[in-house]
């Protein structure tokens, strides 16, 4: 149990690492926010202007290249056991994000299934992500 | 991998800790060297090489 709670808490990262781990943190948050408020204020009619719309889009992906790009500069400087276990995790999120779509595409093309809505694809990549983070942790204690 | 980073570690009296500000890694990834879970980076054995004055192959081996 402990292990695991060392694993979640990533406990013992230099403090270079963790400080550049929260601001990647930040950038995650802030980037969800500005993708969770716009798509709400469509769907609420609150934004019906597409001038609008676009410049909310266009917000979102500034903040989200900001959070690729702080990602990969962490990813540059980071431990090197824990950027491997990181690389490893990306590759699982990749990979299952492949096959959930590649599956559902089936599904839904032979009416089984509806089509796959995109915050599923982005809530599989996440949870396949965090998992990915943590049994990597967990296989090198 | 195997290797004698371990043994070399306590011959100098250090922890785990110690060895991983000297080699600016994590502590997690000196254990996982240590137990042969993780196989380091050629600049980490390198480096960990100068620090111990000797050469990687001192170090580590491939042999079982």
């Amino acid at each position: 149990m402990r292990k695991l709670i060392d694993a979640v808490l990533i406990k013992g990262l230099p403090a270079a690492d963790i400080k550049n781990a929260n601001k990647v943190n930040l950038w995650i948050f802030l980037w969800a926010c500005t993708l969770v408020a716009t798509v709400m204020m469509q769907e609420m009619q609150i934004i019906q202007n597409s001038v609008v719309s676009l410049v909310a889009a266009l917000v979102n992906l500034a903040m989200g290249v900001t959070m690729a790009l702080t990602y990969r500069r962490m990813l540059h400087t980071l431990d090197e056991m824990e950027r491997k276990i990181q690389y490893n995790a990306l590759a699982s999120a990749v990979a299952m994000a492949m096959l959930v779509y590649g599956a559902s595409s089936i599904l839904a093309k032979a009416a089984i299934t509806p089509e796959l809505d995109a915050s599923w694809m982005l809530t599989i990549m996440a949870f396949t992500y965090s998992g990915g983070l943590i049994a990597g942790r967990l296989r090198m204690a | 991998m195997n290797n004698r980073l371990k043994l070399l570690r306590a011959d100098k009296g250090w922890t785990q800790a110690d060895l991983a500000t000297q080699l600016d890694v994590s502590r997690q990834t000196i254990i996982a060297i240590e137990k042969g879970k993780f196989d380091p980076s050629l600049p980490l054995a390198f480096k960990a090489a100068r620090l111990f004055d000797l050469t990687i192959e001192d170090i580590f081996n491939d042999h079982d």
